[in-house]
């Protein structure tokens, strides 16, 4: 059911239980198209938890979720699948195929959608991500072999080679060093100056403080705090 | 081809334990049509054994000579178009001359007797060999000029009940044998299609859609289901006769049991190779590690 063109997340009242214990408590919020919001809070506060719902990866206990003005609880496995093309998520465990090269795992992003063969243009996007983020001469590395933080900018350049509508990122900077990590910030506020709409959770409260934008902060489960440009 | 190289990680991961199963699993299969294929085959031979008999029709001895010629016809022409293999007249010169080769002595003794002595110790007789029906037996009484009668079809009842037990021995083994072969096909899938359960359910996570997730266990079980159809295969083209010839020498009662088809091997090649692609299809939709990471999950 399509509720509002520029909404591209909306959240009411979703709660998500794990073998009875909430992590989630009647969380609502609305994200518009182009919008960037920053996901803050504790371990264990619900980030996580979160973006694996806004990601389809889990259903949540109670409430509703629309993406893209779909409703979840009513869309097709067409819609839904649909959704997932236009999602570039980035979870906090990072999930590479770990027999498979950095750009093999990059390039699967894409096919993943139908396309049988990489287009010439796609191979030249995925470069330029690689290159940006130092991975230039690692795309024919396992990616068994890559540290933590490589690993975690291969799957920040997956998540981006696929042109989402939607970035989520869960901790993407996690494992970075300083450069890496403005790196990682540079190519998430790009595509968001080019209409992404990102969500990306962080501790890095230097992050925060350094490019100002929209934060919700989570607190046992429930969204207590979102304001415009906070100050982390 | 990612998706080709996802359905190849558990031969690289584990390359032994996949070949020795695919290989026990063909040899399993062979093993099992090949069984299924003995129980098939003695069906006939029971059925021969339980209808072929040689029925001993014993002349009435007041009966003159000149009506003996008589008799054979009447009993000829009862038969009809029954399966007769043979039917003659056996005097007591003629009976001799059968038992002399083995018993010479008896033979003579017998000929030592000479005219109407041998002729009361000999009763003359027709014996009629074939296929025959049911109520054969009494069409052949009913004949004018035949005393009483016998019959060999309650000899062979040990043997049919023999032949019966093997086959139904052969049944047990072919499908105990068939269902292994497939619970150690779909386990072996199964542990497959977990191998790369992880990157399926990523891709489905990216949109990827049901039909295309499932192509790396299509691959696997197919992959696996080659094997293993070769090996059923190679084992029924080379071992199936051997083994039947050595079967055959075991005992009189499966002798009779025919050649081996050579199409066999095509067939168990067949079975096996769409079992195995069956599987895959199977594992790899209903792969439990799709369902969820944690909770209830979007399918």
């Amino acid at each position: 059911m399509i509720e509002g063109e520029n909404q591209v997340i909306s959240l009411k009242s979703v709660c998500k239980e794990f073998q009875g214990q909430r992590v989630l408590d009647q969380t609502s919020f609305e994200l518009n198209r182009g919008e960037f919001l920053y996901l803050l809070g504790g371990t264990g506060a619900g980030k996580s938890t979160l973006l694996r719902l806004l990601a389809t990866e889990e259903q949540p206990s109670s409430g509703s979720i629309s993406l893209f003005g779909y409703t979840l609880d009513t869309a097709s496995k067409a819609t839904l699948q649909a959704i997932r093309q236009s999602i570039g998520y980035v979870p906090q465990e990072v999930r590479l195929i770990s027999d498979f090269t950095v750009l093999e795992n990059v390039a699967l992003s894409i096919t993943t959608g139908g396309r049988r063969a990489l287009p010439a243009q796609a191979h030249v996007r995925i470069n330029e991500i690689l290159e940006k983020l130092g991975l230039g001469t690692k795309r024919d590395r396992l990616a068994r072999t890559l540290s933590g933080g490589e690993a975690q900018r291969v799957a920040v350049a997956r998540a981006l080679a696929r042109n989402p509508e939607l970035i989520i990122a869960d901790e993407p900077t996690g494992a970075q060093d300083k450069e890496s990590t403005w790196s990682l910030m540079d190519l998430f506020l790009k595509a968001n100056i080019s209409g992404v709409t990102v969500i990306l959770a962080t501790h890095d409260s230097e992050i925060v403080r350094r490019v100002r934008k929209r934060c919700a902060l989570l607190k046992n489960g429930r969204m207590t705090l979102e304001e415009l440009a906070c100050i982390y | 081809m990612h998706l080709l190289k996802l359905a190849f990680r558990p031969w690289r991961t584990s390359a032994f334990m996949q070949t020795f199963s695919a290989l026990g699993a063909g040899a399993a299969f062979s093993s099992a049509i090949l069984m299924g294929w003995c129980s098939l085959s003695l069906e006939p031979v029971m059925h021969r054994l339980s209808s072929e008999q040689v029925i001993t029709a014993y002349l009435d001895p007041e009966l003159a000579q000149e009506d003996e010629g008589k008799v054979v016809d009447t009993i000829r022409t009862a038969l009809g178009s029954q399966a007769v293999s043979d039917l003659k007249l056996v005097r007591a010169l003629e009976f001799i001359a059968q038992v002399r080769q083995e018993h010479p002595d008896l033979a003579e003794q017998l000929e030592g007797l000479g005219g109407a002595e041998l002729d009361a110790v000999i009763p003359r007789y027709v014996s009629v060999s074939g296929t025959f029906s049911t109520g054969t037996v009494d069409t052949i009484r009913a004949v004018k000029g035949v005393g009483s009668i016998e019959t060999s079809v309650h000899k062979a009842a040990s043997l049919v009940g023999s032949v019966a037990a093997i086959r139904w021995i052969t049944i047990l083994v072919s499908v105990a044998l068939a269902f292994a072969a497939c619970i150690v096909t779909f386990q072996v899938i199964k542990f497959n299609t977990q191998q790369f359960a992880d990157a399926v359910s990523f891709m489905e996570l990216m949109g990827g859609g049901g039909a295309r997730s499932r192509v790396p266990g299509f691959f696997s079980g197919t992959l696996f289901g080659v094997l293993a159809g070769a090996t059923a295969a190679a084992s029924w083209y080379f071992g199936a006769d051997y083994l039947l010839s050595h079967l055959r020498t075991l005992s009189p009662l499966v002798s009779e049991l025919p050649q081996v088809p050579a199409t066999g091997a095509a067939f168990a090649a067949a079975i096996t190779l769409l079992i195995g692609t069956f599987s895959g299809v199977w594992a790899g939709a209903f792969s439990p590690a799709r369902r969820s990471a944690g909770g209830r999950a979007w399918l």
